[in-house]
């Protein structure tokens, strides 16, 4: 009895300590799967939560398979938190965070405020810092209406399709909350957030493309047909498929496999002059072939040649758009603060213009590793023995 | 008379006169019809006259022919001596003529005359002669030796113990071949059930702290009536508060000897085929002696998995709840969805619905216990197939929270042990109040105050939870083992 004398006042102490009081049942919650925010009537912000409606597993199972899983809620106000603690209103549940697959930013919301959009997702315990953002091109709480694709709600569809487009295409790149943030805190202040938008003819959501953020809204983007190369500069390119036109035939092209890319990025400071360096080195297999025979190693080193030259082309033409921009998404910026502290003190008020006008020397090289074939030229032009 | 008249009787000498001591037994023995008195009448003009007295339910009868021809012998061997017979001229005339091939007591009181003739003994009482005589007539039907029903294993010996106490030494002796393994008997424990009890141990391999206690507790055993070897745990446990088992039963004799070879304690009573091992420890409840027979790898693996399950059965359902309806953000998406979906429309909370369906189980575990093995299966069939659909749909309980009830048990199962099974099917309700009530938090504070609950017991003065907590890296090793047969065993450790 001793022993309970001195673990009760134990045992109730522990209830004083902070923790995740949240006992509630699972059908007394809401599973908030996606948000997007968009500009709302005079300056209010709109707030669409597209929140999980559980099927019961009870009843005819006919039927049962068409009902849309999801329903959409939208309520605007003023500041994001208020406006999803007003959801309950609607929903007669209490909405739960942890769950929530991506974050829908309107490009017109994105363009004027994007910073303070998010400081309830890094106060909530219940958010969670590894949730992806995404620009949305027009109205956000478009993208949540209507059916999924293939996934059971339209949130986790968009996430995968930012998944395969970030990781296995090279077409843009997963930014989570907590990216944005170190993006925008950085010395660079500035962050690349992916674009979901809908692709001219088809009408069909695609995620492709980088928004461009400095430092706390979107200034620009990069087009998807050249993401590829700013991710090579910056380092985050994973894997995906590259063309380069054939010389002189304009219709044709060729296409390697990115297997792995490293780039190294050096930069110096000599007093108030900086310049850098970056190095970029890919290795590929040969996809598709149309214009080139490669009959050795020095058609397969002249191949080479000619990606890294157009790589390095295209690279440079990313990298005046983003000088012309003054947006240092390489985070230059943050390794020379990273470097020289003291003396980035000194320039960060010019570094804008420093950065605009910089030498950068950008190196490209190219390593063929397999062609797939053992003729290793074009299909059409092997000839039949 | 009643039972203290009869207890006064039973302090009596034998007398001198023959009838006197048959008048006093049949007394003592009053509506007890299955014993018998038989009178001889023998010698000249029938002057020798003497008296057998058996139970007919447990002596055989040729035992009792045998003492009539053994007494026509002497007639014709004797005649006219019948008057001077004495202890030593029937001692001598047993073991010189070898009539009777088997053993003989002689009997001074009415006491001892009566608890053999329960058990078993004809008693053969003459005139003049302050003095019984006993022979060994049991006649007991017993099972063959068959493998224990509730310790299969794949591999290994099927010898099982019997009902027959000696029977069962026997079997243990073949297998420790040596004057170290030691049978104590205790030859008349109980008031009322006077069983013979035996304890054995391997002298040098046990130590002797261990085997003082027990000898200690065992000697109190003479004032208490015990039905099966089960009972004497109660003797001996160091907590009887506890729902953790301090000893452990087995039926196989392998199992019996390795135990014995570990430096463990077992105790046998007639009429019961379970082997008491004790002390028990905490690691051996999870162990079985299959594991012994196996390649180490596949030892190691199967205790992992029965750890598995011990945690399992602990928690299982109380992790279920505390996942669902405090710490929704643990669970993977996908699969919060999908129980989303099963827990739509169920109008229980989880803790209750978790308390109904467990419920459930425990019923028709027990009901399946209890039947008859041909109802038995029915019951298990309309339990887990028809009611378990029916409660899906409904809404009772959700398919999901079937999987975890059903896992539960399934895990409580691949226990070893069933005494030790029974404890954590106690413990599992108070954790899923704990969970319910405190989420993670709760099940953590179960868990460490079962973790004191257990460094703090004993088993005969022994710590129970060794060697995890006094941890001990070596022999924490070595329960994931088989026994190294080039290791000493642990009674040297």
């Amino acid at each position: 009895m001793k022993a309970a004398r001195c673990l009760t006042p134990l045992a109730l102490a522990s209830l004083l300590l902070t923790g995740c009081w949240s006992q509630m049942e699972l059908t007394e919650r809401a599973f908030v799967l996606a948000l997007a925010i968009d500009k709302g009537e005079k300056d209010k912000l709109e707030v669409t939560a597209q929140i999980y409606k559980p099927i019961s597993q009870f009843g005819p199972p006919s039927g049962r398979s068409d009902e849309v899983s999801f329903n959409n809620v939208t309520l605007q106000g003023t500041s994001v938190s208020n406006i999803i603690r007003n959801t309950k209103t609607v929903t007669g549940r209490h909405a739960q965070f942890s769950h929530i697959q991506i974050v829908l930013i309107s490009e017109e919301v994105a363009r004027e405020r994007l910073g303070e959009l998010f400081d309830f997702f890094y106060r909530d315990p219940e958010t969670r810092l590894g949730t992806s953002v995404m620009i949305a091109r027009g109205r956000a709480r478009d993208y949540l209406a209507g059916r999924a694709m293939i996934e059971s709600t339209l949130g986790s569809q968009l996430f995968k399709q930012l998944d395969f487009s970030a990781h296995l295409a090279g077409k843009s790149l997963n930014t989570t909350i907590l990216d944005l943030a170190f993006g925008l805190k950085s010395e660079s202040e500035t962050a690349m957030l992916p674009i979901v938008t809908r692709n001219s003819g088809q009408r069909q959501v695609v995620v492709q493309g980088v928004a461009l953020a400095k430092p706390d809204r979107v200034v620009g983007s990069i087009p998807p047909d050249k993401v590829p190369y700013l991710l090579l500069l910056a380092g985050r390119y994973k894997y995906g498929l590259l063309e380069i036109p054939c010389e002189g035939d304009a219709g044709l092209a060729e296409t390697i496999e990115v297997l792995r890319a490293d780039t190294k990025l050096t930069p110096t400071l000599k007093g108030r002059s900086a310049s850098a360096r970056i190095e970029v080195e890919i290795n590929a297999s040969i996809s598709e072939l149309a214009c080139t025979t490669i009959r050795g190693m020095a058609d397969e080193a002249k191949f080479a040649d000619r990606i890294a030259k157009y790589f390095k082309e295209r690279m440079e033409s990313v990298l005046d758009t983003l000088r012309k921009r003054k947006t240092d998404a390489l985070g230059i910026g943050h390794r020379l603060y990273l470097r020289h502290p003291g003396e980035w003190r000194k320039i960060k008020p010019e570094w804008p213009e420093i950065y605009a006008r910089m030498p950068i020397d950008l190196a490209v090289k190219v390593n063929i590793l397999n062609s797939k074939m053992m003729n290793p030229e074009p299909f059409s032009r092997i000839d039949d023995h | 008379m009643n039972s203290e008249s009869t207890q006064a009787a039973l302090n009596l000498p034998v007398s001198a006169d023959a009838v006197e001591n048959i008048n006093r037994l049949k007394d003592i023995f009053r509506q007890c019809d299955d014993i018998t008195f038989e009178r001889i009448a023998a010698g000249p003009d029938m002057v020798c006259v003497a008296w057998i007295v058996y139970c007919e339910s447990l002596a055989d009868q040729q035992s009792a022919s045998d003492i009539l021809s053994v007494l026509q012998k002497m007639e014709m061997r004797r005649r006219g001596n019948g008057l001077s017979i004495s202890s030593r001229t029937i001692r001598e005339w047993f073991e010189l003529q070898g009539v009777i091939d088997r053993s003989f007591r002689v009997h001074e009181t009415l006491g001892s005359v009566v608890r053999m003739v329960l058990q078993g003994h004809v008693v053969f009482f003459m005139e003049h002669w302050d003095r019984a005589v006993s022979f060994d007539g049991l006649r007991l039907e017993t099972r063959g030796v068959e493998e224990p029903s509730a310790e299969r294993a794949a591999i290994g010996p099927r010898e099982g113990t019997v009902e027959n106490l000696s029977m069962n030494i026997g079997m243990l002796r073949l297998r420790l071949q040596t004057p170290d393994f030691k049978i104590v008997k205790i030859p008349h424990a109980g008031r009322r059930t006077g069983k013979e009890i035996v304890y054995g141990y391997l002298e040098g391999v046990v130590p002797d702290r261990v085997l003082r206690r027990f000898e200690e507790r065992i000697g109190r055993i003479q004032n208490h009536d015990i039905i099966d070897t089960t009972m004497v745990e109660q003797m001996i446990q160091d907590s009887g508060r506890t729902p953790f088992p301090q000893c452990r039963y087995t039926e196989r004799t392998d199992a019996a000897a390795q135990a014995l070879l570990d430096g463990k304690i077992i105790v046998m009573t007639q009429g019961s085929g379970v082997v008491l091992i004790c002390p028990a420890r905490f690691p051996e409840f999870l162990q079985s002696i299959e594991d012994q027979y196996h390649r180490s790898a596949f030892t190691f693996f199967i205790r992992f998995l029965r750890f598995t399950a011990f945690v399992l059965a602990l928690l299982l359902p109380s992790i279920y709840v505390a996942l669902t309806t405090f710490h929704t953000e643990l669970i993977p998406t996908v699969l919060l969805l999908a129980i989303a979906n099963t827990r739509e429309g169920i109008p229980f909370p989880a803790v209750v619905e978790v308390f109904i369906m467990e419920f459930f189980f425990e019923l028709l575990r027990e009901a399946g216990i209890r039947l008859p093995q041909a109802i038995g299966s029915a019951v298990s069939i309309v339990g887990a197939l028809i009611i378990g659909q029916a409660a899906i749909d409904s809404g009772i309980a959700s398919p999901i929270m079937i999987v975890v009830v059903a896992l539960t048990g399934i895990a409580s199962f691949s226990i070893p042990q069933y005494n030790f099974a029974i404890a954590l099917r106690l413990l599992k309700a108070p954790f899923i109040l704990l969970a319910a009530s405190l989420g993670g938090f709760g099940i953590m504070i179960g868990i460490i105050l079962l973790l004191i609950h257990l460094c703090s017991l004993r088993s005969l003065g022994e710590t129970y939870f060794d060697p995890i907590g006094p941890f001990h890296p070596r022999r924490f090793a070595a329960l994931f083992k088989a026994s190294d047969l080039g290791n000493p065993g642990p009674g040297a450790a």
